[in-house]
């Protein structure tokens, strides 16, 4: 792999990692949690209000 | 939901091998937690109960076959909520809580050493109608002050099941009986609710009642969820309560009027509240009368007492409270040092490895510089968190910290707020963010803000590698009297009392202003010494390791992939081959090998620093520098303290790129110190005059860096007004000192 496929390739990787993290910020947002990362998510069952 | 529907439900569960629900409650310091944490382990998950922040911590409880759902209910001295903790409490045992059925049995710890008091609560739950198990905790304790209770006479008296246990020192087998009661609670039929006082249970099912149809009757197209007749107990009882709160919220102020006027019939004498305490101790003294032994004649005082005389007192206490904090940071920075050591190691070699592995380039570069050093930038600082909560677990188990908070009680009276706020602040030491989700144990609402918006103030471990870098840069190592005062542990002395100074004024001021109001008196039970279980508090610096960890693998994950790119494209070819044409002829016409390697080194830090200089933060970061230009910083520093917004550490790694240093940039890199230090204007003039590192010191100690700490301040004030003015208010604290410090020159 030559250096300018390596600089495609890492664009790529950074694209696709911003991308996962906004995805999973806003669908954190949608099911109301604050977006924060502190808990693991699987134990975060937060919602927006009682229903 | 009547005793039948939940009957019905629990046999639908059990016919579906679906968990049962058993909830915990008790008064707090009972051995609650830790009897939960026994006969849960490591079956836990922690959440927020759904539109509140008060923390649920559900665990799986497995006897034989069967699995069960225990829920940890916040301690609470009785079910008159009066905090949206205890409220939370009574939601779970009402089934009120979404998505959550209501509890097939409850658990309650009573305290066998004040089971009068203790049992004040259980005989509340017992009125509900679920069956209960009594775990009577704590009986050595009891035993060693003479204290005996039958608990077979007291199961009988009470017409439930009683267990003796020891929380502190019970392994898994001793909780066997314990486990049994629990499965066959499970099992039994559900009782019909019943009240000390009848006639006040009576006029709630009557209120619950014709609230019902009212407002069925106003609302033609929808159904009406049913009143609960005990929700409209608790609010006739507790005036001025959660549930009164949460009744009118619902029905309206007609609501409020109407419990008045049957308090007023229904007690005419005395408040009702009053009422229900006379007459369940008169209920609690005829159960316990004769099965309890107590010592009689003068009491000799318990050795927690004695202990209490010294640890408690306002001079020697206070003399003791700062030795232990003393040892506490002394043991921070000092024991973690060989893993924290071991760590940084790992992250050079895994760095070296990368680079042996891969291609030189992008790829490389991403994985060591982005990565590697991101995460383990970050990573690094584990030890000194798990040691500081390791400290702050065993203190507060142990029974000191309460006794701290009382000592402290007097000095945040000071600064408006009380020995509530001790805790938290202590443990922002370690993070703004779990200290701020500690606060929830703060039952004034405005005491709670102020000590969230002085929480961020103290000194995390985050800032700890910004203040190693730039003293270790531009504080000389010089020692007075006698080699025993350093003037770099001096300075990064200066900087926590700064931070201390600056959250302490904070609250200060926010409690003369906006959030003015008395400072409640600060009532808290001095829990008797006792030895900390080492399974519970392993599994809870698990649990705060756990959590640390998943952020390092996330968000700082994130940012330094970002940061990395930002940092690294877009490439400028022009440079590169001006770097291969200038590395050629330094091939050419340098003879000796170490002088020709380190000349192409430095070829490759300068190119490393042209490419950075176009890069996306570069021109981000001259775009910028006009900002900042009042500071004394150049774009490059400009660039480094916007990058570390998010996360104030990551401002190691972008200063590492942007001075061009290669792949360690560790701040105890002596590369990095050098190029810091050495850092010129293009005319040739310093960067980092004392004046302009202090000023970035002092920026970096009030700044608000920290975008989880703004995500939690958001969440646990429900609102982004607070979040926006804490991020504004300490930004321009830190622009403001920076600019002072800077005109030292």
């Amino acid at each position: 792999m030559n250096s300018q496929q390596q600089e495609w390739l890492a664009l790529g990787i950074v694209c696709l990692v911003a991308a996962v993290f906004v995805m999973r910020w806003l669908r954190q947002r949608k099911q109301g949690g604050s977006g924060c990362s502190q808990c693991p998510k699987s134990s975060c069952t937060s919602t927006p209000s009682e229903k | 939901m009547t005793p039948a529907n939940r009957k019905h439900l629990i046999a639908t569960d059990l016919e579906q091998n679906q968990q049962a629900v058993i909830a915990v409650i008790g008064n707090p310091n009972t051995g609650k937690s830790t009897l939960f944490n026994l006969l849960t382990g490591m079956r836990q998950k922690v959440a927020n109960y759904p539109g509140v922040t008060v923390e649920k911590r559900i665990g799986e409880l497995n006897i034989g076959e069967r699995r069960f759902q225990l829920i940890d209910l916040p301690g609470t001295y009785s079910l008159a909520a009066h905090s949206p903790d205890e409220r939370a409490a009574i939601d779970v045992l009402l089934g009120r809580i979404a998505d959550m059925p209501p509890p097939d049995a409850v658990l309650v710890v009573v305290d066998a050493t004040n089971i009068k008091r203790n049992l004040f609560v259980a005989t509340e739950v017992l009125e509900l109608g679920i069956p209960v198990v009594i775990a009577l905790n704590m009986v050595d304790l009891a035993a060693a002050q003479n204290i005996h209770v039958d608990a077979d006479a007291l199961a009988a008296r009470l017409n439930t099941t009683v267990i003796a246990t020891i929380a502190a020192a019970s392994g898994q087998n001793n909780l066997e009986p314990l486990k049994e009661a629990l499965a066959r609670a499970v099992d039994e039929e559900v009782q019909q609710p019943w009240a000390l006082i009848e006639d006040v249970k009576h006029a709630a099912e009557k209120l619950a009642s014709d609230t019902t149809r009212e407002f069925q009757a106003q609302a033609t197209d929808e159904v009406v969820q049913p009143v609960a007749a005990y929700e409209i107990q608790r609010a006739l009882i507790d005036k001025g309560g959660e549930a009164e709160k949460h009744l009118v919220a619902e029905f309206g102020e007609s609501l409020s009027l109407r419990l008045q006027t049957l308090r007023d019939q229904l007690s005419p004498d005395q408040t009702l509240a009053e009422r229900d305490a006379h007459h369940r101790y008169a209920h609690i003294t005829s159960v316990l009368d004769g099965i309890v032994q107590t010592p009689s004649g003068q009491l000799k005082r318990s050795w927690s007492e004695r202990i209490d005389q010294f640890v408690s007192h306002p001079i020697l206490g206070s003399l003791l409270f700062v030795l232990v904090m003393a040892t506490v940071f002394q043991a921070v920075f000092s024991w973690a040092t060989p893993l924290m050591d071991l760590i940084d190691t790992g992250a050079g070699w895994t760095t070296a490895q990368v680079y042996a592995i891969l291609p030189e380039g992008a790829i490389a570069s991403l994985l060591a510089d982005g990565v590697v050093a991101g995460v383990g930038s970050v990573i690094i600082f584990l030890p000194q968190i798990l040691i500081l909560f390791a400290f702050i677990i065993v203190l507060e188990d142990s029974g000191y910290m309460a006794r701290a908070a009382f000592l402290m009680d007097r000095s945040m009276r000071w600064c408006g707020l009380s020995g509530h706020s001790f805790v938290p602040m202590l443990s922002s030491f370690a993070c703004a963010v779990p200290a701020i989700m500690g606060t929830r144990v703060i039952p004034d609402t405005r005491d709670r803000i102020a000590t969230i918006m002085a929480a961020p103030f103290m000194t995390c471990s985050a800032r700890l590698p910004v203040y190693a870098l730039l003293i270790a840069a531009f504080i000389p190592p010089q020692h007075y009297f006698y080699g025993l005062i350093n003037l770099q542990g001096l300075v990064l002395l200066g900087l926590y009392l700064l931070g201390i100074v600056g959250g302490v004024l904070t609250a200060f001021l926010l409690k003369r202003t906006v959030l003015r109001g008395s400072t409640p008196t600060f009532l808290m039970e001095l829990p008797p010494y006792r030895t900390p279980n080492i399974k519970s508090v392993l599994l809870r610096l698990m649990e705060r390791a756990k959590a640390f960890l998943v952020r390092a693998g996330t968000v700082i994950f994130f940012v330094s992939v970002v940061v990395w790119g930002l940092a690294y494209f877009p490439r400028s070819e022009i440079l590169a081959v001006e770097f291969e044409r200038q590395k050629l002829l330094v091939e050419s016409s340098v003879q000796v090998e170490a002088e020709r390697e380190q000349a192409i080194a430095r070829l490759e830090n300068e190119l490393s620093a042209a490419q950075m200089e176009q890069s996306l933060l570069g021109r981000m970061g001259k775009t910028i520098a006009p900002l900042f230009k009042p500071l004394g910083w150049d774009w490059k520093l400009s660039a480094a303290v916007i990058a570390s917004f998010p996360a104030r550490e990551v401002v190691i790694a972008v200063l590492g790129t942007t001075y061009a240093v290669g792949a360690d940039v560790e701040a105890e890199d002596a590369g990095l110190r050098e190029r810091v230090r050495n850092a010129a204007w293009p005319d040739g003039r310093k960067v980092f005059t004392p004046g302009i590192a202090l000023g970035l010191m002092v920026f970096y100690a009030l700044c608000l860096q920290c975008a989880a700490t703004v995500a939690i301040i958001r969440r646990e004030t429900n609102s982004w007004r607070w979040p926006a003015f804490a991020w504004f208010y300490m930004t321009g604290l830190g622009y403001l000192g920076a600019y002072a410090c800077a005109q030292l020159g």
